[in-house]
């Protein structure tokens, strides 16, 4: 009888049991089988994201590697709007803490969206404020953001990006593909607590951050060239200066200064008219500085003579309908003395000789209306018409600078085949771009533009220069005590308002390079509406002295006893 | 008297040996689960070491970007002249017949005297 009973009951249990088994078998039949997809779709919904892995943009050197822009981590700060319940309540906490407009804050919070950004690069002092109020439903990104540790420095050259970090001008636009880099990507999972969990990562492409570029600027004379162009600027309340200098053999650009300038790091941005790098994108009629390349031609063409004699008609010529005026009254003056002195009338003559279509040709192998191909955006070609729309006067003016526009650059860059045995170079202002491991991806073109005059017309027209920076000639403040120095002077009257050339508005220039037996380093000064004095001899020459003194500090050179003897 | 012998029904074990056979496999599965489960979750907790480590490496990187940017703006041009003017160091830039140039042989020459000029460290 009891046996029956235990029997009984064991059978109930081993059925419940059984029917219990089964059941779950069936579910998880019915869960693992027959909806696999659906909850593997689920979990991996619910557990894995994919990451961005941001590239790090590349820096900006100098020649020596010192960083003239670089980006910086920093954060920024989103939402989740639909996870903020109270809108109005934490744009009211957060706009004073970020200056911010509450209004505007709270359109952002609202809705059901899932990411909306509430400011871009935060400081950290705004990031802490931020984390000690422990609010939900926000969140820090880690961005980069582009900062220029140097400042002003090279600023209209160097350029600017956006906030996303794109270049938007100067080199940041120009070599934005090679600084840009590449951003990788990450298929990760995580767990209840949202915590990454390694081993399940996927995918892992890591970026590939953004190469560096190097220039040929070399910061300490770019600091110089702009320090001493902002005092000539104070001093003389002009518009607008430029100072360039140039390595006349390779063609590197070693500093390229504009004034006004700003600072790349402060925002809200200034106007274009401050940002302009008008070294480039600026043709300017070039005045007497031109009878310099005007000069070489002659001589190359063989029509004057160092020693050839013109009479200068004592200071007021008549040609064409038109009078020519010198700034002091010559009677015969040597094709030397022609340009020591700069006088217009001697020069008009010496045009004549050489004739519109040698001039022009002449030019042209100077490279004069071409662009340069130099790796800044904006670049101007500037203006030389054809020789069939020369007027019956243009021939005299452009002898004398006008009717003619270069950019600075174009313009040194010109006056550097002088100093290059006669051989145009090619201006560089990139020096060669690295991986961010170091490796060379490119080396600019060191290849001349070309030939514009023999050597032995480079040298004699070197010669003749160098009186123009003698006690007689016009550019004697530009003498530097103990090295030879050649140049040229140029002040070159600007259009007033009503189109005809102003007695008031000048623009003053000068060039020149050094040491003048084998010339290495040459610069250009130009200063835009100097107020009291105009004249290049004057405004400009005492620039590139100071400019000069300081580049022999700097690259150590020794004096012209020193190079004599070497 | 004779002793009665009662007959108590043994449990039925019939199914002993196929019993214990099956018994041993699941507890071999058991194990075997349990330590899948315990190198899974030691698996977890050495990823959420390497993710911190990570972290600190991450963390890294900005400070030393960030002092690199900070060493470039000590070393600007511009900063050194501050600091010079700061620190009333008063550094001038040599006259010209200040400054003495050595020859290969030690013979010593001067440049010209210039008109003097008074530059100091701007």
């Amino acid at each position: 009888m009891v046996g029956r009973v235990h029997s009984r009951r064991s059978s109930v249990c081993r059925w419940v049991f059984a029917l219990a088994a089964a059941g779950l078998l069936l579910r998880l039949f019915q869960l693992q089988c027959l909806g696999f997809e659906q909850w593997s779709d689920y979990a991996v919904g619910q557990h894995r994201r994919l990451s961005c892995l941001e590239a790090r943009r590349g820096t900006i050197r100098d020649r020596g590697g010192n960083i003239l822009s670089c980006s910086l981590p920093v954060p920024s700060l989103y939402a989740v709007p639909a996870r903020i319940s109270d809108p109005a309540g934490v744009a009211s906490i957060l706009g004073p803490i970020l200056g911010l407009d509450v209004s505007e804050l709270v359109g952002r919070l609202k809705g059901d969206g899932e990411f909306a950004w509430i400011k871009r690069h935060l400081s950290e002092e705004e990031r802490s404020r931020i984390e000690e109020l422990g609010m939900g439903g926000l969140g820090f990104r880690e961005e980069y953001r582009r900062v220029y540790p140097k400042g002003s420095l090279l600023a209209n050259v160097l350029g600017l990006t956006d906030v996303d970090g794109k270049g938007i001008e100067g080199l940041e636009l120009a070599l934005d593909n090679e600084l840009r880099g590449r951003d990788g990507w990450r298929m990760t999972g995580r767990d209840s607590k949202l915590r990454e969990v390694v081993w399940l990562r996927d995918e892992d492409i890591p970026p590939i951050n953004g190469c560096n570029v190097f220039l040929t600027v070399d910061e300490v004379v770019q600091d110089l060239a702009e320090s001493e162009l902002e005092n000539a600027c104070r001093r003389y309340s002009a518009a607008w200066g430029v100072a360039l200098v140039m390595d006349c053999r390779t063609g590197d650009i070693l500093a390229l200064a504009n004034k006004p300038d700003y600072d790349p790091n402060s925002y809200p941005r200034p106007p274009a008219e401050i940002r302009r790098n008008r070294a480039i994108t600026d043709p300017v009629e070039p005045g007497s500085t031109f009878k310099a390349l005007v000069g070489a031609a002659a001589l190359e063409a063989g029509v004057v003579e160092p020693s050839s004699l013109f009479y200068c008609e004592n200071g007021s010529f008549r040609i064409g309908g038109v009078v020519l005026h010198d700034s002091h009254p010559e009677g015969n003056l040597t094709f030397a003395q022609i340009l020591q002195r700069s006088s217009n009338i001697g020069m008009a003559k010496v045009g004549m000789l050489l004739g519109n279509r040698r001039l022009h040709h002449a030019l042209r192998a100077f490279r004069i209306g071409q662009k340069l191909g130099v790796d800044i955006p904006g670049e101007s070609a500037g203006i030389l018409r054809p020789v069939e729309k020369w007027s019956k006067i243009s021939l005299r003016s452009i002898t004398m600078g006008h009717e003619i526009s270069v950019t600075p650059l174009g313009l040194l860059t010109a006056f550097c085949a002088l100093g290059n045995a006669g051989m145009v170079p090619r201006p560089r202002i990139v020096d060669r771009v690295e991986t961010a491991g170091g490796e060379s991806v490119r080396v600019s073109d060191r290849t001349p533009l070309g030939r514009a005059v023999s050597p032995e017309t480079a040298e004699r027209m070197r010669n003749i220069l160098r009186l123009v920076v003698e006690r007689e000639g016009t550019g004697h403040r530009a003498r530097i005590p103990g090295y030879q120095v050649l140049g040229k002077t140029g002040t070159a009257q600007k259009p007033g308002p009503d189109g005809r050339y102003s007695h008031r508005l000048f623009r003053s220039l000068f060039m020149g390079m050094f040491p003048a037996s084998e010339p290495r380093y040459a610069i250009l000064v130009m200063l835009d509406e100097p107020k009291g004095s105009y004249y290049g001899g004057t405004v400009a020459a005492p620039v590139f002295r100071a400019i000069g003194e300081g580049l022999i500090r700097h690259f150590d050179l020794p004096p012209a006893e020193f190079e004599e003897e070497s | 008297m004779r002793a009665r012998t009662i007959a108590v029904a043994q449990p039925d074990f019939g199914m002993t040996r196929l019993g214990w056979k099956v018994s041993a496999v699941f507890g071999v599965f058991l194990v075997l689960g349990l330590s899948c489960l315990w190198l899974q979750n030691r698996v977890v907790e050495v990823s959420y070491q390497v993710k911190g480590l990570e972290q600190e490496i991450s963390e890294l990187n900005p400070r030393i970007v960030g002092l690199e940017s900070e060493l470039a703006r000590m070393k600007s041009p511009s900063a050194i002249k501050g600091r010079l003017l700061d620190n009333e160091i008063n550094m001038v830039i040599p006259f010209p017949e200040h400054e003495v140039h050595v020859k290969d042989g030690f013979g010593i020459t001067r440049r010209p005297s210039a008109r003097p000029r008074s530059r100091e460290a701007s």
